[in-house]
């Protein structure tokens, strides 16, 4: 099965900075009674197209402020975020949901699937709430992005049905639902076994192969390293991987594994 | 085909059925409540006003004694006039056992076959009554014992005695033993003689010409009236008049209406309660849920619509239990109400903008109890 004509979404925009996404000296500073707290310090970060960064830190580095400020789920405290041409630090909560709905797909760690939607009403709903494609294509759509995870013979049932990896892959599939040309993802391998991670960040990797930029946040190192480029946070301050470097000046931050079994997931 | 939103409302309603079944009750007896009070209000009221003005009643009955049907003709030519009628009004008893009496309130109308004012209808039996026969209102067949072609024991003012014979009922809008234990009976001219009581009128009744006549128009009137009278040699020791347009009942009737829908009302306003603090609950359970949908890209706009439409399917459930059950509720009430009053009932419908009304509190209510827990989650 073709799966690349599942995905449109990766023509980029012509307005703002150059890169697909870019912060420009974001910080993030939360208030608490025990004084101000700084999950992020003025962050600089270009990502272009088709890359597959993975974010690494210890607990409390930044890394998920970093994917909220990316996401609209949280604003920064100060600077800039640039998504696709789309100034993201300017939105309003109701432009910040339209824009996420079409622009991005999100992959939790504990998969947020809706309990009481059979695993393919969970991946229509994004299309739902976008009115992307016409009301009768949707399950069609639905259903091959549950081929492109092999869930097709589960489209029916509850999540609660369902293993964590399978979930997971419903999550992957629900994220693509608008096919959006950003995917973030949360440590979406940190509650699966090392089997199921392997299978699921082989997907990704299908994913970017198919055009789409991915910034997963992980704790895994290994399966980090298979990232195009690897970002390092330590105390809200990127440390490493803020730029990509060229292939040309031999100085790639994590190298690409480029093993990738061209077997994918169902196809 | 539902969109997945919706499909996921229509699911969380029955993930918690005892939750939803409770709510859904709440408002039904609230809408209940209101809805049948609603119903029966408009339909009585209808009822009553319809019964009412097929008697054509008069507006003013002025007391008086003796008096003649010349005097009756002038009262007629008084000024704002439109019609008068005398009616011969006297006190009977009526034995009900061997030692039992009851007052029965006699009527002699000037002319059974032209009737112009507060109008009494033959029920059963027979028409106009012949000499010593009487027709019983009919409520007062059962209230007296009777039964028709029987004979009746009646004691006069003047301490006659005599045994009439029961030929019929009629129904008379302004009698009722229902609400009084007080009977009424109709009889001819040649009966009053053989009852050997004075063949005077004691009542007369006027109409007041125009449309929409007022309450002051009236007062005017019956003044005028009560001095023709005077002029003529019968004083009058007054005169009582109604609202005009209204039932004689009304003043009795409004006040348990009013009662009715207070407690209609705070029934609902319990039912709104419920609804805020089990909307409330969702919402807190449902935080994670609402994160999500808003994370893949539900509007705000459409994260309170799935709510609120969640509340609005209690509301439309509890509607389509309220509304029949109201209404025939409403239906047994205005039925029980009728023989109260003793008025007929024509079998008149509530107007649409009752059940309207019924679908915007139904619907309202729980939207409203839900919006402030809704908006803050």
């Amino acid at each position: 099965m073709d799966f690349a004509r599942l995905f449109n979404g990766t023509e980029t925009a012509s307005r703002g900075p150059d890169h697909l996404i870019t912060l420009s000296q974001v910080a993030k500073v939360y208030a608490s009674e025990a004084g101000e707290f700084v999950a992020l310090r003025d962050v600089d970060l270009e990502i272009d197209t088709g890359e597959f960064v993975t974010v690494v830190g210890k607990s409390g580095s930044g890394k998920s402020t970093l994917l909220n400020m990316l996401s609209g789920i949280d604003h920064p405290t100060s600077g800039e975020v640039w998504v696709n041409g789309t100034a993201v630090h300017t939105l309003n909560e109701n432009q910040m949901a339209t824009w996420r709905g079409k622009s991005l797909g999100i992959v939790f760690q504990f998969f947020q699937l809706l309990p009481t939607l059979t695993v393919v009403e969970n991946i229509m709903l994004p299309m739902d709430f976008a009115g992307y494609l016409p009301r009768r294509k949707r399950r069609e759509r639905a259903l091959e992005l549950l081929a492109l995870v092999a869930l097709c013979d589960q489209a029916d049932k509850l999540p609660s049905e369902l293993s964590g990896g399978q979930q997971q892959r419903v999550a992957i599939a629900r994220a693509l639902a608008n096919d959006p040309c950003i995917l973030l993802a949360d440590e979406p391998t940190g509650n699966l076994d090392s089997r199921t991670a392997d299978y699921t960040f082989r997907l990704f990797e299908r994913l970017v192969e198919d055009g789409k930029t991915i910034l997963m946040v992980t704790h895994d190192r290994d399966l980090a390293r298979r990232g195009t480029r690897t970002i390092r946070l330590a105390d809200g301050a990127i440390v490493d991987g803020a730029v990509r470097a060229s292939r040309e000046d031999g100085n790639v931050v994590g190298l690409p594994q480029m093993e990738r079994e061209v077997s994918y997931v169902g196809a | 085909m539902l969109g997945p939103r919706w499909r996921k409302v229509w699911r969380d309603l029955w993930t918690h059925p005892t939750r939803t079944v409770l709510v859904v009750l709440s408002i039904a007896v609230g809408v209940f409540g209101l809805g049948m009070i609603l119903s029966m209000s408009s339909m009585l009221t209808s009822e009553m006003t319809q019964s009412y003005a097929a008697t054509n009643p008069a507006h003013a009955n002025v007391w008086t004694w003796g008096v003649d049907d010349e005097m009756v003709a002038a009262c007629a030519r008084v000024p704002g006039v439109e019609a008068a009628e005398g009616r011969i009004r006297f006190n009977l008893k009526v034995q009900v056992g061997p030692d039992q009496w009851k007052s029965l309130g006699g009527f002699c109308l000037a002319d059974y076959d032209d009737m112009r004012l507060s109008k009494v209808w033959p029920e059963e039996g027979a028409w106009p009554p012949g000499k010593g026969e009487m027709l019983l209102e009919r409520t007062a067949l059962t209230w007296a014992g009777a039964e028709i072609g029987e004979m009746i024991t009646v004691e006069c003012p003047n301490g006659v005695v005599r045994q009439l014979r029961v030929t019929g009922t009629v129904h008379d809008v302004n009698q009722s033993t229902t609400w009084s234990d007080y009977g009424a009976g109709y009889v001819s001219r040649d009966t009053l003689a053989y009852l050997g009581m004075e063949p005077g009128y004691g009542q007369i009744m006027i109409r007041v010409a125009g449309e929409n006549v007022t309450a002051d128009q009236v007062a005017t009137v019956a003044d005028a009236v009560v001095e023709r009278l005077d002029e003529g040699g019968f004083p009058s020791w007054g005169y009582w008049a109604p609202e005009p347009g209204g039932h004689p009942s009304d003043p009795i009737v409004e006040p348990v209406i009013t009662m009715m829908t207070a407690l209609g009302a705070l029934s609902l306003g319990l039912a709104g309660f419920l609804v805020y603090n089990t909307v409330s609950a969702v919402m807190t359970q449902q935080m994670r849920q609402v994160a999500i949908l808003k994370a893949v890209g539900a509007r705000r706009r459409q994260v309170l619509g799935l709510y609120l439409v969640m509340v609005a399917i209690y509301g439309l459930l509890a509607l389509l239990i309220a509304l029949p059950l109201g209404t025939w509720a409403a239906d047994q009430g205005v039925r029980y109400m009728a023989g109260f009053l003793n008025i007929g009932i024509s079998g008149i419908r509530p107007p649409l903008r009752v059940y309207g009304l019924q679908a915007l509190i139904a619907l309202g209510t729980p939207v409203l109890a839900a919006l402030l827990p809704v908006l803050g989650g």
